[in-house]
């Protein structure tokens, strides 16, 4: 029996070792679509990589915007700034607050805003985040809370991906990559706004449904108000708009807004404006730019009326 | 909980460390870890059906019990009548009730008479079909005194229910798997070594091959009016190594675990896509299953002896009763009346034992007649396998007509053929891999074993790394669990 129990221990070093030395060689040399579990491509969609290395260039900002892509899609960080303050979005890809809890801790300090926007798209909150979790980990670096943050997720494409980019990270490779401005999602914006060349979406019916929320997800999120309300800035919830008919199939909308007035100043959006299916969206969740000029101009009377634009 | 899941990589190391430090020295205390092990194993699917297996583990026990005491033959009869009607009672009523009430309904309203009738839409236990077999079979040796009836129930409750076993066979037989739990099992460095390395190499089945396989064959057969025959073909070769790949990689893991307690399981799949005849094929796929119908059917039935015409039938008997043990769906039927029909020509030619040896024994490379003679047998079991795998038989007929058109001859296109020619590099890898080691117990039970540490460490690495980066991220259950 000890001869087995040490055995399979040297076993399980080697192994360990060997595995992730494949990873890197096989992520450094087959393409990403060859193998499914390791992304090892820079970039994607949603040009968190333009986002980050601008935000680790930036001294300060007066507003910062986090949250999903209804954030970096739909906060129009040029019409933020009509306000006289300077802002930054620094919104991802199916981001939820387990991600965000992470941007929060490294560029809160850095970036010293005195307004959060914290964007909060309910489904953000029904995530596993392992989408997410993939985007930052190719696109930002690995550093311990990311790291436990994939092992606490439990994903092996996390895991492997986690591995490759530690490798490139620790090989200095990652700095040669710069992202195309424009892509099929958009064209980045700097500040990381990200503008839809102006689409129109056709009207669809749901059926009624209802958001399973992760309790894991409400646990980061409350982390993520004490860490903006310890550093002393203010913030502001709000649910941009989604189709109307999406937004009504939803029959737990009220049970959301009770829980986000709890939490801090909120604002649905999806009450507060009358958007029309087909002429403001560009699919059924995401404003097209149309849709993004009216709810930030309603965004910044909201914060006029709140003495926030200050 | 699935073999291929984070919480079975801790459940088994702490039931392995409890059984061999803790209850080491004492067999009562080992076999009532095995039985609770299995029951809270068995529980976290669905813990209401315990009961059902308690249930049946404790009828066959008495039956057992009485039988071993009485000499008369009314009342043995009587006894085996109520076990197996037990057992086949719950099977039936699980698994067939809402099928025979479905066609009831479609008979009645075919001849006039339209009938009132709910389904009930009962929920299917989970391995129903595999322990109810076992204790059948442990009831009949005991009635046919091939078997002493056990006298201790935690022993006897532990064999119906071992975990590794106990959702998706291998279909022990008592005379096997019992006396296993009245001995002292001794750790054997060696086998509990060999158990590890089947359990990597069913993960490898079931998690790279079979799952991967599975996306293909799903988009094919979900759609398959939207593909061209060359497509379709392609989606039944890739249905005929998820299958393979899912059921022998449950059967790997299964007695790789058993290995590490010190059990000794069947073997249920001998490498049958190297078969060079359908007989073969039949004696090398899920053997547990059919080695039960041959002994416990077909046998009582009068197996190959006799008329022409009683061969005929037995054979059309076990292989339907077969097909309809693996579902209330009438594909499944017919795939085993298809099978019949393939075995059929090779018996009454008394050529169904031609080919009793591993092919190219000893070869590295089979001979050219070997070749086509897989590949026929490869093919005909495709075909039997797409009824087994389609909605119904309609869609069967249709997909096997469509593949037979002229798209058969035209490139497919389809979705993802990226992945899809990965998953046939990796088809091609693992086939190799099996021809090595088809004169073996599975294929890497003796791969490089004459080589260095460090080469069969890197092996079996490779082969986790290949897990690691071709599974799918979601847990995928296991096919044979719905039967």
């Amino acid at each position: 029996m000890k001869k087995f129990i040490t055995t399979l221990a040297k076993f399980s070093l080697f192994c360990a070792f060997g595995y992730f030395l494949l990873v890197c060689v096989f992520g450094m040399s087959i393409p990403s679509y060859y193998s499914p579990n390791i992304t090892s491509h820079l970039g994607g969609s949603g040009h968190l990589n333009s986002r980050i290395k601008e935000a680790n260039n930036k001294a300060h900002v007066d507003i910062l915007i986090l949250g999903s892509s209804h954030a970096y899609r739909g906060l129009d960080t040029r019409i933020i700034e009509r306000s006289g303050k300077s802002a930054f979005n620094l919104g991802s890809s199916s981001q939820t607050p387990i991600q965000t809890e992470i941007l929060v801790n490294r560029y809160l300090s850095h970036l010293e805003p005195s307004l959060v926007i914290f964007e909060v798209y309910p489904s953000a909150f029904t995530l596993d985040g392992a989408e997410s979790s993939l985007d930052l980990i190719i696109n930002s670096r690995v550093d311990l809370p990311l790291a436990k943050l994939v092992i606490k997720q439990k994903n092996i494409k996390l895991i492997n991906s986690g591995v490759y980019a530690s490798m490139r990270q620790f090989l200095n490779l990652e700095t040669v990559f710069t992202e195309e401005n424009t892509n099929s999602s958009g064209t980045y914006i700097s500040g990381g706004f990200v503008e839809d060349s102006v689409r129109t979406y056709r009207y669809d019916d749901y059926d009624k449904q209802r958001w399973d929320f992760k309790p894991y997800q409400f646990e980061a999120f409350d982390r993520i108000l004490s860490s903006i309300k310890l550093s002393g800035a203010e913030c502001l919830l709000v649910f941009s708009p989604i189709t109307p008919s999406r937004y009504n199939s939803y029959t737990n909308q009220v049970y959301f807004d009770s829980l986000m007035t709890s939490k801090a100043s909120y604002f649905n959006f999806n009450q507060l404006i009358q958007l029309d299916d087909s002429l403001h969206f560009s699919d059924s969740h995401h404003l097209n730019q149309h849709g993004v000029e009216i709810y930030n101009r309603k965004l910044l009377q909201v914060m006029d009326s709140l003495g926030l634009s200050d | 909980m699935l073999f291929n899941s984070l919480d079975f990589a801790i459940f088994l190391p702490i039931v392995f460390i409890l059984y061999w430090f803790v209850a080491q020295r004492n067999l009562k205390l080992q076999n009532a870890l095995i039985l609770a092990a299995s029951y809270f194993f068995y529980a976290l699917w669905d813990w209401r059906f315990l009961f059902l297996i308690i249930f049946s583990t404790l009828v066959d026990f008495t039956v057992g019990y009485f039988l071993g005491k009485t000499k008369d033959q009314t009342y043995r009869k009587i006894l085996l009548a109520v076990s197996v009607a037990v057992n086949l009672g719950f099977l039936g009523f699980f698994k067939y009730y809402d099928f025979f009430l479905a066609n009831f309904i479609e008979a009645f309203r075919l001849f006039g008479q339209p009938i009132q009738a709910s389904s009930l839409n009962i929920i299917l236990p989970v391995g129903i079909s595999f322990y109810t077999f076992q204790t059948m079979s442990y009831t009949i040796d005991v009635y046919r005194k091939r078997l002493e009836p056990g006298k201790d129930i935690i022993a006897f409750s532990a064999f119906v229910s071992f975990f590794p076993q106990l959702v998706a066979g291998p279909i022990e037989r008592a005379s096997n798997l019992l006396p296993q739990f009245y001995k002292k099992r001794e750790f054997v460095y060696a086998n509990a070594a060999d158990g590890l390395k089947q359990i990597l190499w069913g993960l490898f089945k079931k998690m790279v091959i079979a799952d991967n396989c599975a996306y293909f064959a799903n988009m094919f057969f979900n759609n398959y009016t939207e593909h061209p025959g060359s497509a379709l073909v392609l989606g039944g070769v890739f249905f005929a190594f998820q299958i393979y790949g899912d059921f022998s990689g449950y059967s790997d893991i299964a007695i790789g675990t058993s290995r590490l307690f010190g059990f000794n399981l069947m073997q249920n799949f001998n490498y049958p896509y190297f078969s060079r005849d359908m007989a073969e094929f039949w004696r090398r796929w899920h053997i547990s299953l059919s080695t039960w119908f041959r002994d416990y059917l077909y046998i009582p039935l009068g197996g190959s002896r006799g008329s022409s015409y009683k061969k005929v039938r037995n054979i059309f008997i076990i292989f339907i009763v077969s097909g309809f043990w693996h579902g209330a769906n009438w594909t499944f039927i017919i795939w085993g009346l298809l099978n019949a029909l393939y075995f059929l020509p090779l018996l009454l030619t008394k050529r169904n034992r031609a080919n009793l040896e591993v092919v190219a024994q000893g070869k590295y490379l089979p001979s050219i007649r070997e070749v086509m003679q897989m590949g026929m047998t490869f093919g005909l079991a495709v075909i039997a396998w797409i009824f087994f795998r389609s909605e119904n038989v309609y869609s069967a007929f249709d997909y096997l007509s469509r593949i037979f058109s002229s798209t058969l001859f035209t490139i497919p296109t389809f979705k993802d053929r990226h992945i899809a020619f990965v998953t046939l590099l990796l088809i091609g890898f693992f086939v190799v891999i099996e021809w090595i080691g088809r004169e073996h117990q599975f294929g890497i039970s003796k791969l490089l074993q004459n080589k260095p540490r460090i080469i069969r460490w890197t092996f079996f690495t490779f082969i986790v790394f290949l897990i690691g980066v071709f599974m799918k991220t979601e847990e995928t259950p296991f096919i044979y669990f719905q039967f």
